[in-house]
C-alpha cells in the first residue's frame, strides 16, 4: 500500500521452548504447586508489530532481557519466527527457506555491538568492507570492488589511502573499528540496516561521531533503520519514532518526542523518570512509580504483563493482556487504563 | 575536615615498551561528608588513582607523591598499617558486581569473612548480626544472605558489594563504576540507596564513573581526567554549569540528554592517545577545539579558577 513502507512486522512471535529434561528438573524443583504447567518456553518476543519506512530511523529501547535483540535478529531471519509476519519490500520473509533468503540478505545488514569483536582480526579493512562485494560478485575486477571500499570509507570519514586500507582491526581505534563496521554494513547500499547498540562500547567523546554518521546516512541513502538501545537519551538523538520494550511486547509507540515527553503507559513513565539527567541542579521531582523487579520471561504474570509493578494496576489488568490501542493515530499503548491513569497524574498534580 | 589528600600522585608502569605514565601529577582533596565525582574516559587513569591510593599497584607500577589521609602519609606506612586503613578505613566497590563476588560463597559469608579479618575477635553472633543488619540498611532481606551471588539479581548483587564495603564502618569508601552494569531502573533504585547511606551515615565517598550524569545526580565535587591528568576539578554546579576546560565542555555537550531541547551533539575529533608516547605540552591539544602554539610545547599548571576549583588549561 504505502510504497515508503520497507519493512513491517505483524504479530511476530518468537518462543523459545524450554528442553524437556530441563523443563521436568525446573517443574519438580520450583514451579510444581499442585498445578502443572502445560509447557514451558521463554516468551521473548510476543505479538510485535510496527513498521519502518525508507529514510526513517525506529528505536527499540527497553531494559536488559525485553527482546530488543531478539526482534533485530528475527527481522534479518538470523532466526527464524514462532509465527508472524514479516514484510519486507511488501513480500512476506518469514516463510522463506535458507537458501532464498540468502539473495534477500545483500537488501539487509547489521552493526554489531561490540567493534572490537565484530571484525576479523585476520581481515584488513579492504578485506573486511570488500567481502560482501567480492562473495556477491557485484563488480567483475577487483579494482572496482576498490573503488567501492574507498567510496564507502569516504562516507564514513576514514581515511582512504592505500596504508589504511591495508590496516588490520588491531591498528585501529575503536571508533575507527565501529566505523568500519558501518562502513561493512553500507558497502552493498542496502534498503534496511539493524544497528545493535552500536556505540556502547564507545568512549563518550567518539560515540558522537559514529552517531553522527548513522545519521547522515540513513538521510542520504533513505535507509530504513532500525536503533536498539536501552539509552533512552540515545533514543531520543537518534530516532523518529520509537518503541518500548517490556517483558517481550511493545507497550508503547510513538513519535520520538511524544513518547519521551508525554508517556502514556506506567512502565515508559518509570523509565524515563529513572534516567538521571547530567544537570546537577534538575531534582527528581517524583519518586520512581515501579515496584520490585522484572520477572521472567518463563512464567509470565496473569493478564497485562507489566501489572505485578504497576502502581495503578486493577483486577482487570490482571484479566487481558493488552495490545496496542491508539491514544491518537501516531502514539499507541498497550495499556487498558492508560486513559484513566493520565487523567490520575493530572488531577494529582492540581491537588 | 580535609580527609584525604592526594598531592602530585603519579603512578608510572615501567614495562618493557616504555613507561606508561598512566597517573600523571594528580591532586585533589576530599573533605568529610563529601562526594567526589572522578570523571573520564577508559584508559584516562580514573581506576588507577584509586588503585594507587589503596596501594594496590603491582610492579611494575610505581607510586610517587604524597597520599595523606588523616595526617598519615599512607605512602610511608608498612604493609602491616596499610593492611589496618586498606579495607576497614578506606574501601573499595570493586567494578562489575557480577564477578566481584566470589560464586561459591554465600553472600553472607563472603560480608562476615570481612569482619573477621579485621576484628580477629569477634564472635559469630555479633559478626552475623552485623551482616544482617547492614543488609537490611541496603535494602536486603537479610534472609537472603544464605543465598549465592547468583541467585541475586544484578541489582541485589550490586547492593551486597556495597555492603561489604559498609560492613567496616569505612570513613572513605570509593566506588568504581558502581551502577555501570544495570539498567536504568535499577540504576536508580542503587544511586538512591547509596544517596539516603551516604546522607544517613555521613560517609566519604570517591566515585568512578564516565557517566556525568551519576555524578550530577549524587556527587557534591567533580575530578575530571584526561589520558592520566586530572584537567579540572570544582564544585558540581561550577563545572556542569560553566566548565572551563575545553574537554570538560566538549564531554558535557557530547552527552544526549532527554529533558530540554533536542541538542545537536558535538563531537570531539580523534581519539585518546597512547600513554606510551603522549604528545607534548598540554596531553589534550591534538583534540582541543581552543588549542594555541603554548599547549603544544608547555604543560599547563593548574591555575585556581573558583572558590575551591582548578583548571589546568593555559587558557586561564
Amino acid at each position: 500500500m504505502n510504497q515508503d513502507v520497507i519493512i513491517e512486522v505483524t504479530n511476530l512471535v518468537k518462543h523459545f521452548p524450554l528442553k524437556k529434561s530441563l523443563t521436568q528438573t525446573l517443574r519438580e524443583q520450583f514451579f510444581y504447586r499442585g498445578k502443572e504447567p502445560i509447557d514451558l518456553k521463554v516468551h521473548a518476543v510476543d505479538k510485535v508489530s510496527f513498521k519502518i519506512s525508507a529514510g526513517e530511523t525506529f528505536g527499540l529501547v527497553g531494559e536488559s532481557g525485553c527482546g530488543k535483540t531478539t526482534v533485530g535478529l528475527l527481522l534479518l531471519k538470523l532466526i527464524e519466527p514462532t509465527s508472524g509476519v514479516i514484510n519486507f519490500r511488501n513480500e512476506d520473509i518469514s516463510q522463506l527457506s535458507e537458501g532464498e533468503i540468502k539473495t534477500k540478505r545483500k537488501e539487509m545488514q547489521i552493526i554489531f555491538q561490540n567493534p572490537y569483536e565484530s571484525l576479523s582480526p585476520r581481515f584488513s579493512v579492504l578485506d573486511t568492507i570488500a567481502e560482501p562485494l567480492r562473495l556477491l560478485k557485484i563488480y567483475n575486477s577487483e579494482d572496482e570492488v576498490v573503488e567501492r571500499v574507498k567510496e564507502t570509507l569516504k562516507s564514513v570519514g576514514l581515511p582512504q589511502t592505500e596504508d589504511f586500507l591495508d590496516r588490520y582491526p588491531h591498528e585501529l581505534s575503536g571508533g575507527m573499528r565501529q566505523r568500519v563496521g558501518v562502513a561493512r554494513a553500507y558497502t552493498l547500499n542496502p534498503s534496511f540496516i539493524v544497528a545493535d547498540e552500536p556505540v556502547s562500547m564507545l568512549d563518550v567523546s567518539i560515540r558522537v561521531g559514529v552517531l553522527r554518521i548513522m545519521k547522515d546516512l540513513v538521510k542520504k541513502f533513505q535507509t530504513a533503520f532500525l536503533f536498539i538501545t536501552h539509552d533512552l537519551a540515545l533514543a531520543r538523538y537518534m530516532c523518529d519514532r520509537i518503541g518500548v520494550m517490556y517483558l517481550g511486547r511493545i507497550v508503547e509507540l510513538g513519535k520520538t518526542e511524544d513518547v519521551i515527553n508525554n508517556p502514556l503507559h506506567p512502565y515508559t513513565k518509570a523509565l524515563i523518570s529513572a534516567v538521571p539527567d547530567p544537570d546537577p541542579e534538575a531534582t527528581r521531582t517524583e519518586e520512581i512509580p515501579i515496584v520490585g523487579e522484572i520477572p521472567s520471561g518463563l512464567i509470565l504474570p496473569q493478564g497485562c504483563r507489566f501489572n505485578p509493578r504497576c502502581i495503578y494496576a486493577e483486577e482487570k489488568c490482571k484479566e487481558t493482556d493488552p495490545d496496542l490501542l491508539e491514544a491518537d493515530p501516531t502514539h499507541l499503548v498497550a495499556c487498558i487504563r492508560f486513559k484513566e491513569v493520565n487523567n490520575l497524574v493530572k488531577e494529582g498534580e492540581v491537588e | 575536615m580535609v580527609l584525604l589528600e592526594v598531592n602530585n600522585l603519579k603512578t608510572y608502569f615501567y614495562t618493557r615498551a616504555g613507561i606508561v605514565k598512566a597517573v600523571d601529577d594528580v591532586s585533589f582533596k576530599l573533605e568529610k561528608e563529601q562526594t567526589l565525582g572522578l570523571a573520564g574516559e577508559s584508559g584516562c587513569g580514573k581506576t588507577t588513582t584509586c588503585l594507587s591510593i589503596m596501594r594496590m599497584i603491582q610492579p611494575p607500577g610505581k607510586i610517587e607523591g604524597n597520599i595523606t589521609y588523616k595526617s598519615k602519609d599512607l605512602g610511608k606506612l608498612s604493609k602491616k598499617e596499610m593492611k589496618d586503613i586498606r579495607g576497614s578505613k578506606i574501601s573499595m566497590i570493586f567494578q562489575g558486581a557480577m564477578n566481584a563476588l566470589n560464586p561459591v560463597h554465600r553472600v553472607g559469608n563472603q560480608i562476615f569473612e570481612v569482619i573477621k579479618i579485621h576484628e580477629p575477635d569477634v564472635s559469630k553472633e555479633e559478626g552475623y548480626n552485623r551482616v544482617f543488619d547492614v543488609l537490611t540498611s541496603v535494602g536486603i532481606d537479610p534472609e537472603r544472605a544464605r543465598d549465592y551471588p547468583h541467585q541475586l539479581s544484578g541489582g541485589m548483587q550490586q547492593r551486597a558489594l556495597i555492603a561489604l564495603s559498609l560492613v567496616s564502618n569505612p570513613d572513605i569508601i570509593m566506588a568504581d563504576e558502581p551502577v555501570t552494569a544495570l539498567d536504568v531502573i535499577v540504576q536508580s533504585q542503587v544511586l538512591k540507596s547509596v544517596k539516603s547511606l551516604k546522607d544517613r551515615l555521613g560517609l566519604s565517598m570517591i566515585i568512578i564513573t564516565h557517566d556525568l550524569s551519576v555524578i550530577a545526580e549524587i556527587c557534591d565535587k567533580t575530578a575530571i581526567m584526561y589520558a592520566g591528568k586530572l584537567v579540572e576539578f570544582g564544585e558540581n554546579r561550577d563545572i556542569f554549569k560553566e566548565p572551563l576546560h575545553p574537554y570538560t565542555a566538549a564531554l558535557l555537550s557530547a552527552f544526549p540528554s532527554l529533558t530540554g531541547p533536542r541538542m545537536e551533539l558535538k563531537e570531539i575529533k580523534g581519539a585518546p592517545p597512547d600513554l606510551l608516547t603522549p604528545p607534548s605540552g598540554c596531553r589534550f591539544h591534538p583534540r582541543c577545539p581552543k588549542v594555541m602554539d603554548i599547549c603544544k610545547k608547555k604543560n599547563p599548571a593548574y591555575t585556581d579558577s573558583r572558590k575551591d576549583g582548578y583548571v589546568a588549561c593555559h587558557l586561564y
